[in-house]
Protein backbone atom coordinates (compact mmCIF):
# COMPACT_ATOMS: atom_id res chain seq x y z
CA UNK A 1 0.00 0.00 0.00
CA UNK A 2 1.83 3.38 -0.85
CA UNK A 3 1.07 6.34 1.04
CA UNK A 4 -0.31 7.99 -1.76
CA UNK A 5 -3.90 5.83 -1.46
CA UNK A 6 -5.06 7.97 1.17
CA UNK A 7 -6.32 11.20 1.32
CA UNK A 8 -4.24 13.32 3.56
CA UNK A 9 -5.52 16.35 3.00
CA UNK A 10 -9.59 15.22 4.10
CA UNK A 11 -7.51 12.99 6.93
CA UNK A 12 -6.44 13.91 10.48
CA UNK A 13 -2.98 13.96 9.63
CA UNK A 14 -1.66 12.51 13.17
CA UNK A 15 -3.34 9.30 11.54
CA UNK A 16 -0.80 8.94 9.18
CA UNK A 17 2.32 9.32 10.50
CA UNK A 18 3.93 5.61 11.51
CA UNK A 19 6.71 4.52 13.47
CA UNK A 20 9.03 4.61 10.72
CA UNK A 21 8.26 8.49 10.38
CA UNK A 22 9.26 9.28 14.21
CA UNK A 23 12.79 7.33 13.90
CA UNK A 24 13.77 9.47 10.64
CA UNK A 25 12.58 12.29 12.90
CA UNK A 26 15.45 11.29 15.09
CA UNK A 27 18.20 11.55 12.03
CA UNK A 28 19.46 8.40 13.08
CA UNK A 29 23.22 9.02 10.80
CA UNK A 30 23.75 11.78 12.70
CA UNK A 31 22.89 10.27 16.08
CA UNK A 32 25.27 7.36 15.14
CA UNK A 33 28.43 9.67 15.56
CA UNK A 34 27.01 11.60 18.65
CA UNK A 35 26.82 8.06 20.22
CA UNK A 36 30.33 6.96 19.04
CA UNK A 37 32.50 9.83 20.32
CA UNK A 38 29.85 10.46 23.74
CA UNK A 39 30.73 6.00 24.30
CA UNK A 40 34.78 6.71 23.36
CA UNK A 41 35.03 9.87 25.95
CA UNK A 42 33.00 7.21 28.47
CA UNK A 43 35.60 4.77 27.76
CA UNK A 44 38.77 7.09 28.02
CA UNK A 45 37.33 9.13 31.41
CA UNK A 46 38.95 8.11 34.58
CA UNK A 47 36.89 5.65 36.90
CA UNK A 48 34.14 3.25 36.12
CA UNK A 49 30.55 3.28 35.71
CA UNK A 50 28.09 0.04 36.61
CA UNK A 51 27.32 -1.18 32.82
CA UNK A 52 23.34 -0.56 32.84
CA UNK A 53 23.92 3.34 33.77
CA UNK A 54 26.18 3.55 30.99
CA UNK A 55 24.08 2.18 28.90
CA UNK A 56 21.52 4.63 30.23
CA UNK A 57 23.96 7.48 30.15
CA UNK A 58 24.32 6.67 26.34
CA UNK A 59 20.83 5.84 25.70
CA UNK A 60 20.00 9.49 26.89
CA UNK A 61 22.78 10.95 24.77
CA UNK A 62 21.54 9.10 22.05
CA UNK A 63 18.00 10.05 22.78
CA UNK A 64 18.65 13.77 23.35
CA UNK A 65 20.36 13.49 20.17
CA UNK A 66 17.16 12.63 18.53
CA UNK A 67 15.68 15.39 20.19
CA UNK A 68 17.35 18.06 18.87
CA UNK A 69 17.06 16.32 15.35
CA UNK A 70 12.95 16.76 15.37
CA UNK A 71 13.34 19.71 16.44
CA UNK A 72 15.64 20.87 14.07
CA UNK A 73 13.45 19.57 11.26
CA UNK A 74 10.25 20.91 12.91
CA UNK A 75 11.71 24.34 12.74
CA UNK A 76 13.60 23.88 9.38
CA UNK A 77 10.44 22.09 7.25
CA UNK A 78 10.60 24.56 5.22
CA UNK A 79 13.89 24.79 3.64
CA UNK A 80 14.12 20.88 3.82
CA UNK A 81 11.25 20.66 1.47
CA UNK A 82 13.35 22.65 -1.00
CA UNK A 83 16.41 20.57 -1.00
CA UNK A 84 16.87 17.80 -2.85
CA UNK A 85 18.43 15.47 0.11
CA UNK A 86 16.07 16.51 3.02
CA UNK A 87 12.50 16.64 0.81
CA UNK A 88 11.82 12.80 1.61
CA UNK A 89 11.98 13.95 5.27
CA UNK A 90 8.75 13.44 7.33
CA UNK A 91 7.19 17.09 7.53
CA UNK A 92 8.01 18.45 4.11
CA UNK A 93 6.63 14.81 2.80
CA UNK A 94 3.58 15.22 4.45
CA UNK A 95 3.71 12.39 6.58
CA UNK A 96 3.49 14.09 9.81
CA UNK A 97 1.85 17.27 11.27
CA UNK A 98 4.18 20.27 12.30
CA UNK A 99 2.91 20.39 15.97
CA UNK A 100 3.10 16.36 16.23
CA UNK A 101 7.11 17.05 15.53
CA UNK A 102 7.29 19.65 17.77
CA UNK A 103 5.65 17.65 20.58
CA UNK A 104 7.45 14.29 19.99
CA UNK A 105 11.06 16.33 20.42
CA UNK A 106 10.38 18.34 23.52
CA UNK A 107 8.93 15.13 25.14
CA UNK A 108 12.04 13.36 24.21
CA UNK A 109 14.19 15.97 25.09
CA UNK A 110 12.64 16.62 28.45
CA UNK A 111 13.09 13.12 29.34
CA UNK A 112 16.30 12.22 28.30
CA UNK A 113 17.75 15.11 30.80
CA UNK A 114 15.14 14.09 33.09
CA UNK A 115 16.60 10.55 33.05
CA UNK A 116 19.96 11.11 32.95
CA UNK A 117 20.12 13.55 35.84
CA UNK A 118 18.07 10.79 38.23
CA UNK A 119 20.04 7.57 36.93
CA UNK A 120 23.45 9.17 36.17
CA UNK A 121 24.16 12.72 37.72
CA UNK A 122 22.98 15.98 37.29
CA UNK A 123 26.65 17.35 35.65
CA UNK A 124 26.07 15.42 32.86
CA UNK A 125 22.29 16.01 32.43
CA UNK A 126 23.10 19.87 32.70
CA UNK A 127 25.44 19.88 29.81
CA UNK A 128 22.93 17.51 27.76
CA UNK A 129 20.51 20.13 28.70
CA UNK A 130 22.66 22.40 27.26
CA UNK A 131 23.77 20.67 24.37
CA UNK A 132 20.07 20.46 23.23
CA UNK A 133 19.24 24.27 23.68
CA UNK A 134 22.54 25.05 22.33
CA UNK A 135 21.46 23.08 18.91
CA UNK A 136 17.89 24.13 18.55
CA UNK A 137 18.17 27.75 19.65
CA UNK A 138 21.73 28.92 19.04
CA UNK A 139 22.11 27.04 16.38
CA UNK A 140 18.78 26.42 14.51
CA UNK A 141 16.36 29.15 15.19
CA UNK A 142 19.24 31.80 16.06
CA UNK A 143 22.16 31.61 13.66
CA UNK A 144 21.78 29.03 10.96
CA UNK A 145 19.66 31.21 8.34
CA UNK A 146 21.84 34.16 9.46
CA UNK A 147 25.54 33.32 9.60
CA UNK A 148 27.75 31.66 6.70
CA UNK A 149 29.84 30.65 9.55
CA UNK A 150 26.48 28.08 10.73
CA UNK A 151 28.83 25.35 10.41
CA UNK A 152 31.13 26.18 12.96
CA UNK A 153 28.52 26.52 15.74
CA UNK A 154 26.94 23.62 14.36
CA UNK A 155 30.07 21.90 15.56
CA UNK A 156 30.35 23.28 18.73
CA UNK A 157 26.69 21.49 18.52
CA UNK A 158 28.15 18.10 17.87
CA UNK A 159 30.86 18.35 20.26
CA UNK A 160 28.82 18.26 23.43
CA UNK A 161 28.26 14.84 23.44
CA UNK A 162 31.83 13.80 24.79
CA UNK A 163 31.52 16.51 27.52
CA UNK A 164 28.03 15.00 28.61
CA UNK A 165 29.45 11.15 28.06
CA UNK A 166 32.78 12.06 30.35
CA UNK A 167 30.72 14.08 32.73
CA UNK A 168 28.38 10.65 33.04
CA UNK A 169 31.71 8.47 34.05
CA UNK A 170 33.70 11.30 36.38
CA UNK A 171 30.96 13.70 37.40
CA UNK A 172 32.82 16.77 35.95
CA UNK A 173 34.95 18.23 32.89
CA UNK A 174 38.41 18.65 33.33
CA UNK A 175 40.85 19.29 30.26
CA UNK A 176 40.77 16.24 28.07
CA UNK A 177 36.98 16.28 27.42
CA UNK A 178 37.27 19.89 26.40
CA UNK A 179 40.13 18.81 23.79
CA UNK A 180 38.59 16.56 22.53
CA UNK A 181 35.24 18.89 22.34
CA UNK A 182 37.70 21.16 19.94
CA UNK A 183 38.57 17.93 17.83
CA UNK A 184 35.26 17.62 16.66
CA UNK A 185 34.73 21.47 17.04
CA UNK A 186 37.03 22.14 14.44
CA UNK A 187 36.86 18.39 12.67
CA UNK A 188 33.20 20.01 11.90
CA UNK A 189 33.75 23.19 9.15
CA UNK A 190 36.66 21.01 6.73
CA UNK A 191 33.90 17.60 7.07
CA UNK A 192 30.92 19.62 6.08
CA UNK A 193 31.99 22.23 3.93
CA UNK A 194 33.73 19.77 1.99
CA UNK A 195 30.38 18.38 1.10
CA UNK A 196 28.71 21.72 1.03
CA UNK A 197 31.13 22.47 -2.03
CA UNK A 198 29.91 19.37 -4.27
CA UNK A 199 26.18 19.96 -2.94
CA UNK A 200 26.34 24.03 -3.45
CA UNK A 201 23.35 23.95 -6.30
CA UNK A 202 21.16 22.25 -3.04
CA UNK A 203 21.80 24.75 -0.71
CA UNK A 204 21.95 27.36 -2.55
CA UNK A 205 18.35 26.91 -3.85
CA UNK A 206 17.03 26.66 -0.31
CA UNK A 207 18.63 29.69 0.54
CA UNK A 208 20.85 28.88 3.51
CA UNK A 209 23.63 30.93 4.16
CA UNK A 210 26.50 28.23 3.25
CA UNK A 211 29.95 29.48 2.80
CA UNK A 212 30.08 28.10 -0.64
CA UNK A 213 26.65 29.99 -1.33
CA UNK A 214 28.02 33.32 0.26
CA UNK A 215 31.55 33.49 -0.13
CA UNK A 216 32.65 31.44 -3.00
CA UNK A 217 34.53 28.17 -3.95
CA UNK A 218 37.91 29.41 -3.49
CA UNK A 219 37.00 31.00 -0.16
CA UNK A 220 35.97 27.80 1.34
CA UNK A 221 38.59 26.08 -0.01
CA UNK A 222 40.82 28.44 2.12
CA UNK A 223 38.67 28.17 5.28
CA UNK A 224 38.67 24.09 5.05
CA UNK A 225 42.57 24.18 5.02
CA UNK A 226 42.47 26.70 7.69
CA UNK A 227 40.27 24.99 9.98
CA UNK A 228 42.46 21.61 9.33
CA UNK A 229 45.28 23.67 10.04
CA UNK A 230 43.87 24.46 13.38
CA UNK A 231 42.34 21.07 13.44
CA UNK A 232 46.14 19.24 13.60
CA UNK A 233 47.28 20.59 16.85
CA UNK A 234 44.16 20.14 18.39
CA UNK A 235 44.68 16.89 18.06
CA UNK A 236 47.57 16.23 19.24
CA UNK A 237 47.80 18.22 21.99
CA UNK A 238 45.95 15.55 24.69
CA UNK A 239 49.72 13.42 23.58
CA UNK A 240 51.64 16.26 23.87
CA UNK A 241 50.48 17.55 27.42
CA UNK A 242 50.93 13.71 28.56
CA UNK A 243 46.86 13.26 29.03
CA UNK A 244 47.02 9.99 26.61
CA UNK A 245 49.71 8.06 25.55
CA UNK A 246 51.75 6.78 22.57
CA UNK A 247 48.77 4.55 20.71
CA UNK A 248 46.54 7.82 20.65
CA UNK A 249 49.63 10.52 19.50
CA UNK A 250 50.94 8.40 16.88
CA UNK A 251 47.82 7.70 15.31
CA UNK A 252 46.91 11.49 15.29
CA UNK A 253 50.27 12.52 14.21
CA UNK A 254 49.65 10.03 10.95
CA UNK A 255 45.93 10.80 10.43
CA UNK A 256 46.83 14.60 11.04
CA UNK A 257 49.29 14.40 8.27
CA UNK A 258 47.21 12.69 6.05
CA UNK A 259 44.27 14.95 6.77
CA UNK A 260 46.38 18.08 5.82
CA UNK A 261 47.59 16.95 2.79
CA UNK A 262 43.51 16.23 1.66
CA UNK A 263 42.98 19.53 2.85
CA UNK A 264 45.65 20.87 0.51
CA UNK A 265 44.69 19.19 -2.29
CA UNK A 266 41.44 20.44 -1.79
CA UNK A 267 42.59 24.25 -1.38
CA UNK A 268 45.23 23.81 -4.65
CA UNK A 269 42.19 22.04 -6.18
CA UNK A 270 40.02 25.14 -8.95
CA UNK A 271 37.14 23.04 -9.90
CA UNK A 272 33.48 24.76 -10.12
CA UNK A 273 31.66 21.56 -11.06
CA UNK A 274 30.83 18.56 -8.75
CA UNK A 275 32.16 16.32 -10.58
CA UNK A 276 35.17 17.53 -10.89
CA UNK A 277 35.52 18.01 -7.13
CA UNK A 278 37.55 14.58 -6.78
CA UNK A 279 39.71 15.99 -3.68
CA UNK A 280 36.41 17.42 -1.92
CA UNK A 281 34.62 13.94 -1.84
CA UNK A 282 37.77 11.85 -0.84
CA UNK A 283 38.16 15.00 2.33
CA UNK A 284 34.69 14.63 3.15
CA UNK A 285 35.04 10.82 2.99
CA UNK A 286 38.49 10.61 4.94
CA UNK A 287 37.15 13.07 8.06
CA UNK A 288 35.06 10.31 8.42
CA UNK A 289 37.34 7.53 9.09
CA UNK A 290 39.95 10.39 10.70
CA UNK A 291 37.41 10.94 13.44
CA UNK A 292 36.40 7.24 13.75
CA UNK A 293 40.05 6.35 14.16
CA UNK A 294 41.18 8.98 16.52
CA UNK A 295 38.63 8.18 18.94
CA UNK A 296 39.25 4.65 18.38
CA UNK A 297 43.26 4.92 19.66
CA UNK A 298 42.06 7.18 22.45
CA UNK A 299 40.02 4.14 23.72
CA UNK A 300 42.61 1.76 22.33
CA UNK A 301 45.22 4.05 24.90
CA UNK A 302 43.31 3.54 27.86
CA UNK A 303 42.12 0.29 27.41
CA UNK A 304 45.41 -1.47 26.31
CA UNK A 305 48.42 0.53 27.92
CA UNK A 306 48.74 -0.09 31.61
CA UNK B 1 -15.17 17.24 11.09
CA UNK B 2 -13.50 13.78 11.26
CA UNK B 3 -16.32 11.46 10.65
CA UNK B 4 -17.41 13.13 7.58
CA UNK B 5 -14.08 13.04 6.33
CA UNK B 6 -13.66 8.90 6.48
CA UNK B 7 -17.10 7.87 6.14
CA UNK B 8 -16.45 9.13 2.59
CA UNK B 9 -13.60 6.55 2.39
CA UNK B 10 -13.48 3.72 0.84
CA UNK B 11 -12.69 0.22 2.51
CA UNK B 12 -9.03 -0.20 1.03
CA UNK B 13 -8.54 3.73 2.40
CA UNK B 14 -10.43 2.32 5.64
CA UNK B 15 -8.16 -0.64 5.53
CA UNK B 16 -4.61 1.55 5.51
CA UNK B 17 -5.47 3.91 7.36
CA UNK B 18 -6.27 1.29 9.93
CA UNK B 19 -3.15 -0.35 9.64
CA UNK B 20 -0.96 2.65 9.84
CA UNK B 21 -2.83 3.35 12.91
CA UNK B 22 -1.75 -0.30 14.47
CA UNK B 23 1.46 -0.43 13.65
CA UNK B 24 2.11 3.10 15.62
CA UNK B 25 -0.11 2.12 18.61
CA UNK B 26 2.41 -1.54 18.60
CA UNK B 27 5.09 0.66 18.68
CA UNK B 28 3.88 2.71 21.59
CA UNK B 29 3.40 0.26 23.58
CA UNK B 30 7.15 -1.25 22.83
CA UNK B 31 8.39 1.76 23.76
CA UNK B 32 6.40 2.37 26.79
CA UNK B 33 7.24 -1.46 27.86
CA UNK B 34 10.90 -0.78 27.58
CA UNK B 35 10.60 2.05 29.55
CA UNK B 36 9.14 -0.04 32.13
CA UNK B 37 12.18 -2.03 31.86
CA UNK B 38 14.50 0.64 31.85
CA UNK B 39 12.97 2.41 35.15
CA UNK B 40 13.12 -1.10 36.82
CA UNK B 41 16.49 -1.69 35.70
CA UNK B 42 17.63 1.66 37.50
CA UNK B 43 16.15 1.12 40.62
CA UNK B 44 17.20 -2.26 40.82
CA UNK B 45 20.78 -0.83 39.63
CA UNK B 46 20.68 2.10 42.22
CA UNK B 47 19.58 0.03 44.98
CA UNK B 48 22.76 -1.68 45.25
CA UNK B 49 25.22 -0.86 47.17
CA UNK B 50 28.16 -2.04 45.22
CA UNK B 51 27.19 0.58 42.86
CA UNK B 52 29.40 2.63 44.66
CA UNK B 53 32.33 0.78 43.86
CA UNK B 54 32.51 2.01 40.15
CA UNK B 55 30.43 5.04 40.41
CA UNK B 56 31.76 8.57 40.22
CA UNK B 57 31.56 10.48 43.91
CA UNK B 58 28.66 12.28 42.35
CA UNK B 59 26.36 9.38 41.85
CA UNK B 60 27.48 7.74 45.18
CA UNK B 61 26.65 11.02 46.83
CA UNK B 62 23.29 10.90 45.89
CA UNK B 63 19.56 9.42 48.01
CA UNK B 64 19.13 6.49 46.73
CA UNK B 65 22.79 5.31 47.13
CA UNK B 66 24.28 3.66 50.78
CA UNK B 67 24.29 6.14 53.67
CA UNK B 68 27.42 8.70 53.07
CA UNK B 69 29.69 7.03 55.53
CA UNK B 70 30.68 4.59 53.47
CA UNK B 71 34.72 5.27 51.53
CA UNK B 72 33.66 7.58 48.05
CA UNK B 73 34.34 5.60 44.65
CA UNK B 74 38.50 5.11 43.73
CA UNK B 75 39.42 5.74 40.07
CA UNK B 76 40.97 3.11 38.29
CA UNK B 77 44.89 3.81 37.53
Amino acid sequence: MTKTALPIAAAPETAFAQWRDYFALLKPRVMTLVVFTAFCAMLAAPGGLHPFIGFVAILCIAVAAGASGALNQWYEADIDAMMKRTANRPLPAGKMAAGEALAFGVALAVGSVAVMGVAVNWVAALWLAISVLFYVLVYTVWLKRRTPQNIVIGGAAGAFPVIVGWAAVTGDVTLLPWLLFGIIFLWTPPHFWALALFMEADYSKAGVPMLPVTHGLRHTRGQILLYSLLLVPVSIAPALLGLTDWVYGGTAVTLGVIFLAMAFNVYRNTADLAVDMVPEKRLFKFSLLYLACLFGALVADKLLLP
Amino acid sequence: MTQETTASWTAAEREAFAARRRSRNIALGLVLGALALLFFGITVVRMDPDLKKTAPASVAAQPAAQPAAQPAAQPLP
